[in-house]
């Protein structure tokens, strides 16, 4: 009765609590990063630069195509989505870590749009804004501004939202009725909202309906990562619940869905195998707390099953074997906090910072990928297990993306100098280049061709003015006319008789020749004017075109001293703020690594208050169980004498 | 009493262990949230102020090296592209290749979903020019697919943008390909 009693004050208030009842106080989660919402998959593109914008969204390049959407409007090129430009660039500010910047243009769309639609969705961005700021109470009301039904992605998540402003104004009630509907939702939001809809019930103290939300979640049919993550964690969370609720068996059911190798496996091997325990299911207890105890000891899970191995073989009242695990327990305990004071020294010397800008020289922008692969070091060994905090997640982005500056500027540095290169070539090359280029200026006179072509016309139109049409005919045809002209001369001025056969055969011939080829140019009269008076309308439309390019050249010319100045002037302010931004993002930069080395090691602070404790609680149950083995061994002897 | 013993110990420790940590973290969140509220503020007004400055060198380049007097930009775009699984594609002005670009599938969604690619971004003097583009991919059979499509165009004074669209011909079941004057 005592060792039971012992043991269920071990499940219910001892360590088992403090490792998964952490998990019990969890905030809401969401399906989504913060990006840009699918509708702005667009059916049509009326502005090639606007799709050139999408095309880097849809490839989650945020800065390039804000930066893109930035010039276009600039250069007033995408005329034709004014109103969704500015919502994405709101979306893409949000995004992008510019909650304050994305709060100030949705306001100023809802100040120019009238379009429901669009006003809709600024309120909705505006409220996400504004929430991400933790400014709830405007959050709360911009929210409620939005008018788009729960069935639609971005109503799932407004309802989302809502839900946890009204969890963090303490009213669970409130937060739960906003997902009730939860079946209605967008089907990407569907079981994150029933999983917070448990968190709400566990919040306002209705722990049995929390418990039959989550294993509403546990028992769906879910398919993707994200959705078999979510169920991961619903079993985890329900197992906690039923052994809390003393319903072991339950208990190990849900902890036993829980996939082995994701995040939260290790608090469900811990609640499996204390659930065993709590059915005297002793040996596979020991299976799964061994197991466990494989892992990396740095998780608390992990170091917590060192004492329950103990605690299980104490309760199977093998003291001796469980005397022996508290003790190397206890060592085990005093090696972590040696490890975690070395993994502080190594952070505080700046070994934190080198290797992060190590990891993003090798991976860019795909560091959060590769976090987890990170050489093992001092400095870096409790790194992976950080992730899971939000502020640690949005510090390191942080930093990242003042390394991303750093590299930017650098780059546009690079940049000015070369463009101050080219422009003072080209400087050079005009300068070299100008008297020339003035002499053949002053040499050409468009006149000329303009008179040129006049006489042409002219030519043209008396041609047409000819009753014969015989203006019109080809170099070749004029020939052939002169040669009958020559025959029939010839003919006239023959000695023989003009009556003779012979004579009036080649009069004959010489005429129908003649008559033929009459003929054929009149035939083709109309067309060839056509094509005449189509080559009169190009002559005049190059002679125009050359007298433009021409006023072009002369004022380009005019105007090219003063651009070469201009550009020069550009390039010149352009680098300083260049310089003056590197200095202040370099500055930031080491406040932001300063910062970061502050989190992890004030988390290393709690993780080596944690293992100090779990090794005073373990020489405090070790002396118990040398005071439970001398009682063993006391009674032993005399059944024994008996 | 013996039991009682145990029930204190085994309740003091763990009560003792959320004190020590709930105060510890209080304690650290006040400062920790003021420097990261001023830090993010920072990093906030820098990313927006690059941007800016970003969106100045942008324009600054291309008025340096792509003036709209001789600047040709050519586009590809894709409408449904069910019936061609796209690869790659080249480009030739004037017989000359300007642009061989190879596709990666996070390109190919992208221009799926209604991304507009920037394929060539040059210099052409004033006249008319030759664009030939070849498509290269997989047709609807699956099978090694390449087609070509060409336009003569007049470069003008201001700048020229064209855009190479890939569609569906339902009628025909065969991908189409367009060349389109902006």
């Amino acid at each position: 009765m005592t060792k039971h009693l012992i043991r269920r004050c071990y499940l219910k208030r001892g360590v088992v609590s403090l490792v998964l009842g952490a998990l019990l106080v969890s905030v809401g989660i969401s399906h989504a990063e913060s990006v840009p919402d699918k509708q702005y998959q667009l059916k049509s593109i009326d502005d090639l630069h606007y799709g050139e914008v999408l095309f880097d969204f849809y490839q989650d390049r945020l800065f390039s195509s804000i930066v893109k959407l930035n010039v276009a409007q600039a250069q007033k090129t995408i005329p034709h989505h004014r109103e969704d430009g500015q919502l994405l660039k709101g979306g893409l500010s949000l995004a992008y870590g510019m909650q304050n910047r994305a709060e100030q243009i949705f306001t100023e769309l809802l100040n120019e749009s009238e379009d429901p639609n669009m006003r809709n969705r600024a309120w909705f961005y505006l409220g996400k804004a504004q929430y991400q700021r933790a400014s709830f109470t405007q959050a709360q009301n911009a929210l409620e501004q939005v008018d788009i039904p729960e069935t639609e992605s971005l109503g799932s998540e407004k309802n989302y939202l809502l839900s946890q402003l009204a969890l963090i104004k303490g009213e669970p009630a409130l937060a739960a009725d906003y997902l009730k509907g939860w079946e209605n939702f967008d089907s990407d939001w569907q079981y994150f909202a029933l999983y917070n809809l448990g968190v709400a019930q566990t919040h306002g103290q209705k722990k049995s309906d929390a418990i039959k939300t989550f294993e509403k979640v546990a028992a769906a049919r879910l398919t993707g990562e994200l959705n078999v993550a979510l169920r991961d964690r619903a079993n985890l969370t329900a197992g906690i619940y039923a052994l809390k609720a003393e319903s072991s068996k339950k208990a190990a059911d849900f902890f036993r869905q829980v996939r082995l190798h994701q995040a939260g496996s290790s608090k469900a091997l811990l609640g499996l195998g204390w659930a065993l325990s709590d059915q005297k299911k002793y040996e596979r207890a020991l299976v799964t707390f061994e197991a466990l105890s494989q892992r990396d000891f740095s998780h608390p899970a992990v170091q917590e099953s060192y004492i329950a191995i103990a605690r299980t073989y104490a309760s199977m009242g093998q003291y001796g074997v469980a005397i022996n695990i508290y003790q190397q327990s206890v060592n085990r305990f005093r090696q972590e906090s040696g490890a975690l004071d070395d993994a502080k020294a190594a952070i505080l010397g700046g070994g934190l910072t080198a290797v992060l800008l190590d990891l993003e020289l090798k991976t860019g922008s795909d560091w959060f990928s590769m976090v987890n692969e990170l050489p093992e070091g001092a400095a870096t060994h409790y790194l992976p297990t950080l992730l899971a905090q939000t502020n640690f997640v949005e510090a390191l982005k942080n930093y990242y993306d003042l390394l991303f500056m750093a590299q930017n500027l650098s780059y546009w540095s690079e940049n000015m100098s070369a463009f101050g290169d080219m422009l003072a070539t080209r400087k050079a090359r005009f300068e070299n280049s100008a008297p020339a280029i003035e002499k053949k200026l002053r040499q050409f006179d468009l006149s000329v061709l303009s008179s040129r072509r006049n006489t042409l016309a002219l030519r043209f139109d008396t041609v047409l003015g000819d009753t014969d049409g015989l203006g019109l005919a080809s170099a070749k045809e004029r020939a052939d006319i002169n040669q009958l002209d020559k025959i029939a001369q010839r003919l006239e001025q023959l000695d023989a008789d003009a009556s003779s056969p012979e004579v009036q055969a080649l009069n004959a011939k010489q005429q129908f020749l003649n008559g033929v080829m009459q003929w054929e140019i009149s035939k083709q009269h109309v067309q060839r004017a056509w094509v005449i008076k189509k080559s009169l309308k190009q002559i005049n439309k190059e002679i125009d075109k050359a007298a433009e390019q021409s006023k072009t050249l002369r004022q380009a010319r005019g105007h090219a001293v003063e651009k070469f100045s201009g550009f020069n002037q550009r390039i010149i302010n352009n680098a300083d703020l260049i310089a003056q931004m590197q200095k202040r993002v370099n500055a930031v930069t080491k406040r932001q690594a300063a910062y970061i080395s502050a989190l992890v090691v004030d988390e290393l602070n709690k993780k080596q208050l944690r293992v100090q404790q779990y090794a005073q609680h373990t020489q405090l149950a070790l002396a118990k169980t040398y005071h439970l083995l001398g009682e063993q061994q006391d009674a032993a002897p005399k059944k024994v004498s008996q | 009493m013996n039991s009682f013993i145990k029930h204190k110990f085994l309740r003091s420790v763990p009560m003792l262990w959320l004190v020590v940590v709930l105060t510890t973290a209080q304690s650290f969140a006040a400062n920790d949230q003021s420097t990261a509220q001023t830090l993010d503020s920072d990093v906030q007004q820098l990313k927006e102020e690059l941007i800016s400055l970003n969106r100045d060198l942008f324009l600054l380049e291309e008025e340096l090296l792509f003036p709209s007097s001789t600047q040709v930009a050519i586009f590809v775009s894709m409408n449904v592209g069910e019936l061609f699984a796209l690869d790659s594609i080249k480009i030739e002005l004037d017989g000359k290749e300007v642009a061989n670009y190879l596709y990666t599938e996070r390109e190919i969604s992208a221009l799926h979903r209604g991304g507009v690619h920037k394929i060539f971004i040059g210099n052409q003097k004033a006249g008319d020019h030759e664009l030939v583009a070849f498509f290269i991919g997989k047709g609807p059979s699956g099978r090694d697919y390449k087609r070509g499509t060409e336009l003569t165009f007049e470069k003008e004074l201001g700048p020229k943008y064209l855009e190479l669209k890939i569609d569906d011909s339902l009628v025909k079941r065969q991908p189409e390909f367009v060349v389109r004057e902006w």
